[in-house]
């Protein structure tokens, strides 16, 4: 069962400007699929004909088993929705900002509790009362998620949650996204971060120029990025033997080399973190660890375009 | 909730937020500060012209010669101009407004038609203009009835009744024609400018339609004639009928003239034209945001 499908999905302005070209997308229910491109890929135009904001040149849309548009008063009911910048009446709180949307997405008597709810859910409790223009861009994202969870949506498409939003503000979201994902909500995120799709999402998708490249298990494209072996570069604060080999003995660790505190290893994608962890539990300390290539890196190689 | 009940609660919720955001607009308070004023000096004016009504025979006030909706009329036609500017200020970019706010995509992904979302916003505007059009003519009504001592039959209040009801009507149609600009338009600026245009350009139909009309009627007129409308050629009257303001028949109502031709149409062919303008330009509106892109 696929919560999101489209066939030759494709919209072209004026004449000749194709911002989608033939896409072609299976979601399936309860995953967490990432569609993942530069700006101006065609991310926001696919999210767009999805959430029925524009029409699609051609080519079909069904969602949760719906056709987009003639019965999108059906996916209305089932789906949440964050923009990339969240709207909301700057001038009134919060919460009646919530209670607003709640009530437009049909919730009557419970709809107090559900608001307090999902501002509980995204963080927010304690300051439902602030005037919306007093939040900084983090928490209207933190708030953009509390609405589109309103009425517990079966989808939830997530156009970049995370741009411009600070290290831990993006971790944050990541978190809660993530959270909502294990409870079996479909997640649709679009994404210009190779690292938020990898973190959230068990599929990617990746587009160019509108059109898609490829569809795979997020594994296999982190895999792919890296071209099968990456190059780990740990300098540490002090050598020493069981700091060595205790490196040695994380599985997939292919060759090390050490030169003064610096140790170069190469090693199958992805193993970092097992080298932290182990480099530590030997009671070494790191000044240093990085991957190369990156996944920025791999996915600049694979697309010829530039990520974040 | 089914799905015409849910449509009725989210309408109602529309209604009730923009109708809450409106009251505490600049906009309506300040071009509601200027109607008021200016009812309040039709008032004035009013109150004057009553006390001139006055009976030759017995030298006192005579409320049969001018009964005190007379005076109403004056404060009609010192006030209604700025209740057309009430309508179209506070309809022009109810949905551009939405639009910059990025509010629109928010609402439009929840289970609510865009139909929907329009008359919301439409009944807003037309209670936040038309509530404070019946505080101010009731009171207006109250104190002029005291003032000059004319206090007014049940026929005559029937009478105000339908003048208000009238009035609503070309009030509705301002909005209607806000909304409708408010459609075509992506941004407030474009809004705004299309209003200002609308309005100066219905102004301009309805001076076109009567220097066009007596041009082509030889009548010797003075300023007590009424004009000849029935005599203007079709495309004098056309130009008239666009402007909602020509099918504003209050005065006839308040007078319960209702066999007066106004624009060369009769009572119920105006009212009628109030009608069908607001019923067009609402479904132009509702067309055109049906199909327009949403970002």
């Amino acid at each position: 069962m696929n919560a999101i499908e489209t066939e030759g999905l494709t919209k072209i302005y004026g004449n000749d400007v194709v911002a989608v070209d033939s896409v072609n997308l299976m979601v399936e229910r309860g995953s967490a699929f990432g569609l993942l491109g530069p700006i101006g890929a065609g991310k926001s135009t696919i999210i767009n004909m999805l959430t029925n904001f524009i029409k699609p040149t051609a080519g079909t849309i069904t969602i949760l088993d719906f056709d987009v548009p003639s019965q999108f008063y059906n996916v209305q009911e089932r789906i949440g929705y964050l923009p990339e910048r969240p709207g909301f009446y700057t001038d009134i709180s919060a919460e009646r900002n919530l209670m607003y949307f709640a009530s437009l997405s049909g919730l009557r008597e419970d709809k107090q509790e559900k608001v307090k709810n999902v501002l509980s859910i995204v963080g927010l409790e304690g300051k439902e009362d602030l005037p919306v223009r007093a939040y900084p861009l983090g928490a209207r994202k933190r708030l953009g998620i509390a609405a589109a969870m309103l009425n517990n949506p079966e989808l939830l498409i997530l156009d970049e949650p995370s741009t411009g939003l600070d290290l831990q503000g993006m971790q944050d979201i990541t978190a809660l996204v993530r959270e909502l994902n294990v409870k079996n909500v479909t997640m649709f995120l679009a994404s210009h971060n190779v690292k938020e799709v990898a973190d959230i999402c068990d599929t990617v998708g990746v587009i160019k120029s509108g059109r898609i490249m490829m569809t795979s298990s997020t594994k296999q494209f982190l895999a792919d990025l890296r071209g099968g072996t990456s190059q780990l570069e740990v300098e540490l604060a002090q050598i020493s033997d069981a700091v060595i080999q205790a490196i040695k003995s994380v599985e997939g660790v292919e060759s090390i080399e050490c030169e003064k505190l610096s140790v170069i290893l190469k090693a199958r994608p992805g193993i970092n973190e097992d080298v932290n962890d182990a480099i530590v539990k030997a009671g070494g300390r790191i000044r240093s660890l990085r991957e190369s290539p990156s996944l920025e890196e791999g996915y600049i190689r694979m697309t010829g375009e530039g990520g974040s | 909730m089914n799905e015409f009940s849910r449509e009725v609660y989210g309408l109602v919720a529309v209604a009730q937020r923009e109708l809450s955001a409106t009251l505490r607009t600049r906009r309506f308070i300040v071009l509601g500060v200027l109607f008021v004023l200016f009812a309040v000096v039709g008032a004035y004016y009013g109150n004057f012209d009553l006390g001139r009504s006055i009976s030759p025979a017995s030298g006192s006030p005579d409320p049969k010669l001018h009964p005190i909706n007379y005076g109403m009329s004056v404060v009609y036609s010192y006030s209604n101009i700025f209740l057309s500017i009430l309508g179209l200020g506070l309809s022009y970019d109810a949905i551009t407004n939405e639009r910059t706010l990025r509010t629109l995509v928010q609402v439009l992904v929840r289970p609510i038609r865009r139909s929907t979302l329009l008359f919301g916003k439409f009944s807003a505007y037309v209670t936040a203009a038309g509530g404070l059009f019946v505080i101010t003519t009731l009171v207006l009504f109250g104190v002029l009835s005291i003032v000059t001592h004319r206090y007014p039959s049940i026929y005559d209040f029937e009478l105000l009744l339908l003048s208000m009801a009238v009035i609503m009507l070309y009030l509705a149609s301002f909005v209607a024609i806000g909304m409708l600009i408010s459609s075509l338009t992506r941004t407030n600026l474009d809004s705004m400018l299309g209003a200002v245009f609308v309005w100066v350009l219905l102004l301009a139909f309805a001076y076109a339609g009567v220097i066009t009309g007596v041009s082509a009627v030889p009548t010797d007129l003075s300023v007590t004639t009424d004009l000849p409308y029935s005599q203007f050629p079709l495309y004098s009257k056309v130009f008239l009928w666009l402007n909602p303001g020509s099918h504003n028949v209050a005065v006839q109502s308040l007078a319960g003239d209702f066999s007066k031709m106004t624009a060369g149409l009769s009572y119920v062919d105006n009212v009628l034209f109030l009608v069908a303008i607001i019923i067009v330009t609402s479904l132009g509106a509702y067309y055109i945001f049906n199909r327009a892109d949403i970002v």
